[in-house]
């Protein structure tokens, strides 16, 4: 690794160095990297080996998400024009107050802002935004749902979120004339209260709200005209590339090894790690994350595999029942899709890193990691990144910024 | 008669009688040969007579053999083993895939093995875990196994491993995986 960026650095001045080329003293190497002209997209597009480009290329374009066939109705307009107005309604929370979009606000790209939310009370973690959620296998930083309609019952009856609860919904559903004709168009029936049919209605409800966020998508960024660009040999397009981000992303795929957790054109390889970030109070993790996650979705009703599922025996639900459980499970996170990671800042579970800058410096000198126990997991070791390296990566991670999500979806539609 | 030629004439005596020995053996080796081989001869004609035909099931044993010699080898640790897999439908990052497996004694290739159970599991090294589910094995024959369901959820470094277990011996089989 180190030679390797002492030889980048030789190449780009030609000057032959006793420390550099024997890669002895790094700091001394790292100083003349860092005091060397840096490559610009021509050069490194020069110097891009075959194993290099195809690692990228392992990350995009992003296509569109995959159909989620536990729910139906994902593709029906009709029930994603229901789910949005279902999405900004405040009276899906107990005292009339909030919406869905109260935490996750269009103007804050779907997500608070904060690094925990504040609502009927307190949660403990951080609001992941909905943006790109569709294409995630397991919801939540626990996975403890595994579907976006399941995931919707979670603030629906958590009274520390909205609270209104399933038979609230098949109320609300029911009585306003608005939601009740727009359900018989979706689903072809009324929405129904009494006994199981409440339980039924609120599903729908929730497959509604799903299929509105399976088209909260952010795709087509600077890193997928380039990856593209480079799919197709279009060396004029590639080289648009901003030189910073490309040089962040061979760090990415090469030496930092980022790749190895934030996978394909995700950026995420959508399982549990326990990478030992700090709480702000300190101590031990608290939070059993997957650890309970996964015992929640093994025995929610509401899975793929539950009656309310519209495929009980598809692979989603065959997938539950070969989970692999265990203490070693306490405490890891759901790798989190790096997508627009610039507007959805804080970050980590408990929001306890505020800018993409302090996530970095985190991943480069693991400053008060939580250790691993004996058997733990330990996936990162101190990348010890140069300040040079620190701001090519952040200008990487910039250029995954996908296209705005498209206005008229930000809001409540008219009536 | 010279001296010389009186002294030699006694080697010579032994030498002829040493040859006409060597003769004899010879032609008694021959016979013996000859025997055997009308007796072996006898005998496979016997039993070619006396042969079966090869059920198809023996018909299909020897095609999925002869199929599974074309994949990967992997000898057990202590080279009780021969293992032979390989990955359905690719083994990529991310994916579920499935195992087909292959096992004989290495020192009997070719014989069905009787009694022959397998676990599979997968660890990455450097990280310290292993996959985030549990395959399922499936028992298709002496020594021939689907696993299904592994899934690498990284890239990197994988160690496969092949646990064979017969009467109280367990013996494993394991292979390096690097993942792009």
């Amino acid at each position: 690794m180190i030679s390797a960026l002492c030889l980048a650095a030789l190449q780009a001045v030609l000057v032959p160095s006793a420390a550099c080329g024997a890669a002895q003293d790094r700091q001394a190497c790292a100083a003349q990297a860092a005091s060397s002209p840096p490559r610009t997209t021509a050069e490194l597009l020069d110097a891009l080996d075959e194993r290099t480009r195809a690692r990228i290329l392992q990350h995009g374009p992003l296509g569109p998400p995959e159909p989620d066939a536990t729910n139906a109705h994902e593709r029906s307009d009709a029930a994603a024009e229901l789910g949005q107005r279902l999405f900004f309604d405040r009276r899906l929370s107990l005292d009339g107050s909030r919406s869905c979009a109260s935490c996750h606000d269009p103007a804050l790209f779907f997500a608070d802002g904060r690094a925990l939310p504040e609502h009927l009370g307190r949660t403990g973690r951080h609001t992941l935004s909905v943006v790109n959620a569709a294409y995630q296998r397991w919801i939540l930083w626990d996975g403890g749902v595994d579907s976006l309609w399941s995931q919707v019952f979670d603030p629906l009856e958590d009274p520390r979120e909205l609270g209104l609860g399933a038979a609230g919904l098949a109320r609300l559903l029911a009585e306003d004339e608005t939601l009740a004709r727009g359900f018989r168009t979706a689903f072809g029936r009324a929405p129904g209260t009494a006994g199981d049919e409440a339980e039924r209605t609120a599903v729908l409800g929730a497959k509604a709200i799903a299929a509105y966020e399976a088209r909260l998508v952010s795709r087509e960024s600077a890193f997928d005209r380039f990856a593209r660009a480079l799919e197709a040999g279009d060396r004029a397009a590639a080289e648009r590339y901003p030189a910073d981000a490309l040089r962040g992303l061979l760090l990415f795929v090469g030496k930092a090894d980022c790749r190895s957790c934030h996978a394909g054109p995700l950026f995420s390889d959508g399982e549990f790690h326990a990478i030992g970030v700090p709480s702000p109070a300190g101590g031990r993790p608290t939070d059993p994350l997957r650890k309970s996650g996964l015992e929640r979705v093994r025995a929610s009703p509401r899975n793929a595999a539950g009656p309310f599922s519209d495929t009980p025996d598809g692979a989603r639900a065959q997938e539950l029942a070969r989970l692999a459980g265990g203490a070693h499970l306490w405490g890891a996170a759901r790798t989190p899709t790096l997508r627009n990671a610039s507007r959805t800042a804080p970050y980590m579970h408990l929001g306890q890193l505020a800018t993409l800058a302090d996530v970095l410096r985190f991943y480069s000198t693991l400053e008060g990691a939580i250790p691993s126990g004996h058997h733990g997991e330990r996936v990162l070791t101190p990348l010890r990144l140069t300040t040079p390296e620190l701001a090519d990566l952040e200008a990487f991670l910039r250029s995954l910024d996908g296209e705005p999500i498209p206005e008229p979806l930000g809001r409540a539609p008219n009536p | 008669v010279s001296r010389a030629q009186r002294a030699r004439q006694p080697r010579i005596e032994r030498a002829r009688a040493a040859l006409a020995w060597t003769a004899l053996a010879r032609t008694a080796l021959t016979c013996t040969a000859l025997a055997r081989a009308a007796l072996l001869g006898a005998a496979l004609a016997a039993c070619r007579g006396a042969a079966p035909t090869p059920t198809a099931a023996e018909i299909e044993a020897a095609a999925v053999r002869a199929e599974a010699l074309q994949w990967d080898r992997v000898d057990s640790n202590a080279g009780t083993y021969v293992v032979r897999w390989r990955a359905l439908p690719l083994l990529e990052r991310g994916r579920d895939f499935d195992l087909e497996l292959f096992v004989e004694a290495a020192d009997a290739p070719g014989v069905p093995l009787e009694g022959l159970a397998l676990a599979v599991d997968a660890e990455m090294p450097e990280h310290r875990h292993g996959m985030n589910v549990v395959p399922r094995v499936v028992e298709l024959g002496p020594g021939r196994f689907r696993v299904e369901g592994l899934r690498f959820q990284m890239s990197g470094w994988w160690d496969l491993h092949v646990d064979l277990t017969r009467g109280p011996w367990t013996e494993r089989a394991q292979v390096r995986i690097d993942l792009e």
